[in-house]
């Protein structure tokens, strides 16, 4: 298989853009504009590379609510999230009907997902069940945080993937808390190895703070998706360098784990890394940031004047429209 | 030709696989052994293991990924072994299933079908005998439709698999031997929101579905040999109730008797009383009657206490008289 140039400029782009819009998201939060903002924050290493690494046209993806980076790097546009943050009109997850960060966007092969978390890992295996039975070529990629280990759906989900043999890549995000709960308290395991042993399936552990090993690994993994469809799990290293959400101030977190937290953010270590390899200069860095801070300015003023989803709409498609009730 | 409702479903299945091949059929046991009670018995040597899947045993897991598939376009119809066993799904079937139309602004939809045998009477015990559709008759976007003989149930389940929304597809096991009659051909599809005046009547209406309906109807042909005259109006659509043909019924007998085998207390007969009290309150003759099952948790196993469960069926015969000389 013939390898294509890595494109670093364009990670990094949309490792800031994730991350600029991040910001700006909680800025409207605490203007009081938009009610609610959960963060990938933290999260964007190992997203920004598997964006690059995926074929829209083919791949399909079931993500949760920490994936921006992903979602912005397969299709979404920065201001269709702002429109879903606030919950507009023209949202296209949704409408404004899902609370912010609820993915879904069928032309853009983004499954829709509700706030249960887990459900998605069953759903990513039925769309790889139908790509499968459509003779269609595609990997499914499907994300959830490790709290989410715990439900059966996970659980069901690596099971059914490894007896029927699907394409699906299923990501655990493990920033080593969920919500409050530390990590010891929620399960005993060191890494999630043992699940790719119980399951049959392949288990691979990566450092989701980093792009570039990220890229690395992943591009090994999904060429040998590709060339033999078959499920993978991965541990995605990450850590989460907000609160859990808005709606939390994070002061349950010792010193230790903050510590740890900060000194793994992906966009230091990117920057680091690619100055250091002479991939990116600091100049084109700095346009690259003065460019999308500019958008960024740019997008909220529209999505802030963009028009709010109409009353009249709350009882429509319940049912296929035309037949209805 | 002439078939019970089980092979009437066989039928149904194997005609709608043949006629679309995106549909495919998903659940426990449903392959080599074709089903628990031998709804799909042969078809997975007909149509093969990619089109007649045996699943893990995980409820949850069969629902969500046919989900997933059908999102990507394809059609599966699950089947449920018993629907006692449906509540690992429960989260599925609600939070995804029942809303995915509505929380995309129809972007996405979910075409699938959920199939499960329910209801007592063939000493089952607590697990293999209840009526569960109360629970999914609160879910706006799922329809739950129960067919109430072979050829309603064959011509009923083309609709629902042919239907581009979710459909829970309740069908009583005591019914699935117990009745026989003439079905209808492969494009024979009764509408799923609908439902079914299997009698006229202007004494009295009795409103039920399931089983049940040839029960009723039965006794309404007891009573015409003593002169009254019993309508039997058959829900078919559980969810959402076809509110006008109830209502219409209900108006032309006056009086209203509702049957179910579901405990009483917020049972679905419960909603079609409240529907009737709320619309034509003064139109009707006498107090609508409920005759459902007593509260007790589920059906118990030993003959003599299932009977005692389903005893309320068995006064039928008087209650419709007492209501019609009220
Ligand atoms: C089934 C369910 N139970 C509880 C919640 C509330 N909740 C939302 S996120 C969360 C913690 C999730 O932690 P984890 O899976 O580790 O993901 P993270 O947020 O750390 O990325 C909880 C308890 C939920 N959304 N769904």
């Amino acid at each position: 298989m013939q390898k294509t140039a890595i494109n670093y400029e364009k990670m990094y782009e949309l490792l800031i853009l994730a991350r600029k819009i991040d910001e700006r998201f909680w800025q409207l939060n605490r203007a009081g504009e938009a009610p609610f903002v959960i963060s990938g924050k933290g999260h964007e290493g190992f997203q920004v590379a598997l964006a690059q690494l995926l074929n829209q046209k083919i791949d399909w993806m079931a993500p949760y609510y920490r994936d921006l980076p992903l979602v912005l790097g397969f299709g979404e546009t920065p201001k269709s999230v702002f429109l879903n943050l606030l919950s507009k009109a023209d949202d296209t997850n949704s409408g404004g009907r899902q609370m912010a960060f609820h993915w879904g966007n069928q032309a853009n092969h983004i499954l829709s997902h509700s706030s249960p978390v887990t459900t998605q890992f069953l759903h990513a295996c039925g769309v790889a069940l139908a790509l499968k039975k459509q003779g269609q070529p595609g990997i499914v990629v499907t994300t959830v945080g490790d709290g989410s280990t715990s439900q059966g759906d996970f659980h069901e989900a690596l099971n059914f993937a490894s007896v029927f043999n699907l394409p699906v890549l299923f990501i655990i995000e493990n920033n080593h808390i969920a919500m409050s709960v530390a990590q010891e308290d929620q399960y005993k395991q060191k890494d999630f190895s043992g699940f790719g042993q119980a399951y049959q399936i392949k288990y691979a552990k990566i450092d989701g703070t980093n792009v570039m090993s990220s890229y690395q690994d992943l591009q090994k993994i999904i060429e040998e998706m590709r060339a033999e469809p078959q499920p993978v799990l991965v541990e995605a290293d990450v850590v989460r360098l907000t609160a859990h959400s808005s709606d939390d101030d994070g002061s349950y977190l010792n010193e230790q784990e903050r510590n740890y937290q900060e000194n793994k953010d992906p966009v230091t270590i990117f920057q680091q890394e690619l100055l250091a390899q002479q991939l990116l200069s600091q100049e084109k860095m700095t346009e690259i940031e003065e460019q999308i801070s500019d958008l960024i300015d740019e997008v909220t003023e529209e999505a802030l004047a963009a028009a709010d989803p109409a009353a009249d709409t709350l009882e429509q498609f319940v049912y296929e429209e035309g037949e209805g009730k | 030709m002439k078939l019970n409702m089980i092979d009437a479903i066989h039928l149904g299945l194997q005609e709608e696989l043949v006629r679309d091949e995106k549909i495919y059929l998903i659940g426990e046991d449903i392959g080599r052994k074709g089903g628990a009670f031998g709804a799909t018995k042969g078809l997975q040597e007909q149509f093969g293991a990619d089109r007649v899947m045996d699943a893990p045993l995980a409820e949850s897991g069969i629902v969500g990924m046919a989900l997933g598939s059908a999102m990507a376009g394809m059609r599966p119809v699950c089947e449920i072994q018993f629907a006692d066993f449906i509540f690992p799904a429960f989260n599925q079937i609600y939070s995804e299933v029942s809303k995915l139309r509505y929380r995309t602004n129809n972007d996405f939809e979910a075409p699938m079908v959920i199939r499960a045998p329910y209801g007592g009477g063939i000493q089952g015990g607590l697990y293999h005998s209840q009526s569960i559709e109360s629970f999914f008759a609160h879910m706006p976007g799922l329809r739950v439709v129960i067919p109430s003989g072979p050829r309603d149930a064959k011509a009923l389940l083309k609709t629902a698999i042919r239907s581009n929304d979710p459909v829970l597809f309740l069908e009583h096991k005591k019914a699935y031997r117990s009745l026989v009659e003439v079905v209808g051909d492969a494009e024979e599809c009764f509408p799923i929101d609908q439902a079914i005046m299997k009698k006229q009547g202007t004494d009295c209406l009795i409103i039920t579905y399931g089983l049940f309906v040839s029960k009723a109807v039965k006794v309404a042909e007891k009573l015409a040999e003593e002169g009254y005259s019993v309508g039997v109006l058959d829900l078919v659509s559980i969810y959402p109730l076809d509110q006008a043909t109830i209502l219409d019924a209900a108006k032309a007998s006056g009086k209203v008797l509702l049957l179910s085998e579901g405990n009483k207390e917020g049972n679905v007969i419960s909603e079609v009383a409240a529907v009737l009290a709320e619309e034509i309150l003064f139109e009707l003759d006498a107090p609508i009657k409920r005759l459902a099952a007593p509260d007790v948790p589920a059906v118990p196993n030993a003959k003599t206490l299932e009977d005692a469960y389903l005893h309320f069926s068995e006064t039928l015969e008087e209650e419709t008289r007492a209501l019609i000389l009220f």
